[in-house]
């Protein structure tokens, strides 16, 4: 056993689920996500929230699905202007 | 043969009635396969005409009664017979069965005919039930999950990838304060789930309903520090039904939204009735296997799992253990991955690489979340993402708990493995061959990980599986 000099101390933090325990993305990462999502032919959405309320079920939805969207240019240059969004997918 | 008006008392050959190579299997038929091993010198059309009468209409002896009624209707068939690769002394026995035998939704009643007496018939050595086909008709009469995985992700917003749990350790003697304890450090350091044992229930040392008080405030605390949600699979596995829906009842006002049953040593009737209590209720049902390997390990005689598996589908359940192919226990890959399909899929197609007898259509039926637990850790995790993907619940109780820093260390490092997984599986990365390198690149901000990765550096668990496919 790590003596209680060497024994780390796990911080709880508010991860919020998915990809909440890797370091921030870069900018080049979260395309790579995108990509794949649209690459499964699922349909990518942004859904943006105060971090207050950011528990809730339902965060608002930024327009509408980018349904039958393919480009990844197009996806990535459509975003709304707030601090705290998440890029959702529906089947 | 004799006119049916005629009754003849006395012992036919049962391949008279119940051998018809020339029989097409209705779709409304369900249909068996059996590994037959019969006593030497008997034929084998007769072996499998006992086996389809001894677990339909037939018995030993022509009785009167037979002609009050319609036994070409009602009778199984066995209708095809085929080798078993590389075995000599076995073969492969096919049976249809009307529709009509079995009482609508009762996976009981399917049982108790396919697999009853006739396991203790005499010209047998041994049989062992490999697989099922439920015609969707039968299927549409059962209940099956109580939510099935679409509803799992949503009510715990959980997307993208396995899910995370572990068992908590050890598993019998600790108090229900030290107990909600353990998970709670599991759930604040990122593990989406905790289960009781399978032996924990009531015991002494541990009534249920301390350890449902004090499991609800760690999973309520938890949640509120993290803002993810939580659960830990509450063991309503009890002495009789009236007690179980007690303890699933009070489960629910604790918060938990989850609880756990074992089916086999519970019983398909508690299984089948939990189900539908968790679906009037909302709750999600988690499924242990005890019981399992001393009816399905035997090569020869017994039930495959994957019967056990479609049978707990029907009968409904949210979460079933399926072996994890990497860790302790006895699992085939490719055998493992069949019945898994069976679990998720709404359709199966045949597949004999992979043990599976038949197409199965499993309509609308919602599918079970595969889990694989036992023996697993940090080091698996690329492998386990690949074998089991994304709709699988990954339980690693010694490799969350065992970790020198505690169980909070332990489950973060576990789930910082699993989402470095996932990401370089999302890049397009071959993650099982790439293990190494995306575990190290992941330590590299994760001290809990590295400190993981050294620990169970060593570990690994590789005996030959002693029930194996049948291939040539």
């Amino acid at each position: 056993m790590a003596s209680t000099n060497q024994m780390g101390d796990f911080q709880t933090a508010n991860t919020l689920e998915t990809f909440g325990f890797l370091p921030k993305l870069t900018q080049e990462e979260i395309y790579e996500q995108i990509a794949y999502l649209i690459s499964q032919g699922w349909t990518p959405a942004i859904e943006h929230e105060h971090p207050a309320s950011a528990t809730n079920h339902y965060w608002t939805m930024w327009k509408l699905p980018m349904f039958g969207q393919q480009n990844l240019e197009e996806v990535v240059n459509w975003k709304p202007v707030v601090v705290h969004i998440r890029i959702i997918t529906s089947v | 043969m004799a006119s049916s008006k005629d009754y003849q008392a006395g012992v036919k050959e049962y391949r008279e009635m119940y051998w018809t190579p020339d029989y097409v299997p209705l779709d409304t038929d369900l249909l068996a396969c059996f590994k037959v091993t019969g006593q030497p010198g008997v034929p084998r059309e007769e072996v499998a005409a006992a086996v389809a009468a001894e677990s339909s209409t037939g018995t030993w002896s022509t009785v009167w009664s037979e002609l009050l009624t319609d036994l070409e209707y009602y009778k199984g068939r066995a209708y095809r017979i085929e080798d078993v690769p590389g075995d000599n002394e076995s073969f492969y026995a096919f049976v249809a069965y009307p529709l009509d035998l079995f009482e609508e939704g009762s996976v009981v009643n399917v049982l108790t005919s396919l697999v009853g007496n006739v396991f203790g018939f005499k010209a047998l050595r041994h049989l062992r039930l490999e697989d099922i086909r439920f015609p969707i008709a039968y299927i549409k009469t059962c209940n099956g999950p109580p939510a099935g995985i679409q509803v799992e992700r949503d009510r715990l917003n959980k997307y993208g990838r396995p899910m995370l749990g572990a068992t908590i350790k050890p598993k019998l003697g600790l108090s229900a304060k030290n107990y909600g304890r353990a998970v709670y450090e599991c759930l604040r350091g990122g593990l989406d789930m905790t289960k009781d044992d399978e032996n924990v229930n009531s015991q002494p040392f541990m009534r249920w309903q301390d350890r449902f008080e004090f499991v609800g405030e760690a999973i309520q605390k938890a949640q509120q520090e993290t803002g993810e949600r939580k659960g830990h699979y509450l063991n309503v596995t009890a002495p009789d039904p009236e007690q179980m829906y007690e303890r699933a009842e009070f489960a629910k006002e604790v918060g938990c939204p989850i609880i756990m049953h074992d089916f086999l040593t519970g019983g398909f009737t508690a299984n089948t009735g939990l189900a539908k209590w968790c679906r009037k209720n909302n709750m999600l049902l988690h499924i242990h296997r005890a019981m399992h390997a001393v009816i399905d390990r035997h090569p020869k005689h017994g039930i495959h799992f994957r019967v056990l598996a479609k049978c707990l589908r029907l009968s409904g359940g949210d979460h079933l253990h399926t072996g994890t192919v990497v860790g302790k226990l006895e699992g085939d890959r490719a055998s493992t991955l069949g019945f898994v399909d069976q679990l998720r899929e709404s359709f199966v197609p045949e597949d004999r690489s992979r043990g599976v007898f038949f197409d199965q259509d499993w309509g609308s039926l919602p599918g079970v979340m595969a889990v694989a637990s036992g023996g697993i850790h940090v080091w698996h995790m690329p492998a386990l993402v690949t074998i089991f993907g994304d709709d699988s619940m990954l339980q690693f109780g010694g490799g969350t708990q065992g970790h020198p820093w505690g169980n909070a260390a332990g489950a973060a490092a576990n789930r910082v493995a699993l989402e470095a997984s996932v990401k370089a599986r999302n890049q397009g990365r071959e993650i099982e061959k790439e293990a190494r390198d995306i575990l190290t690149e992941a330590a590299k901000t994760s001290p809990e990980l590295a400190i993981a990765m050294e620990t169970w550096k060593e570990i690994k668990f590789e005996f030959d599986t002693v029930d194996k496919l049948d291939v040539s």
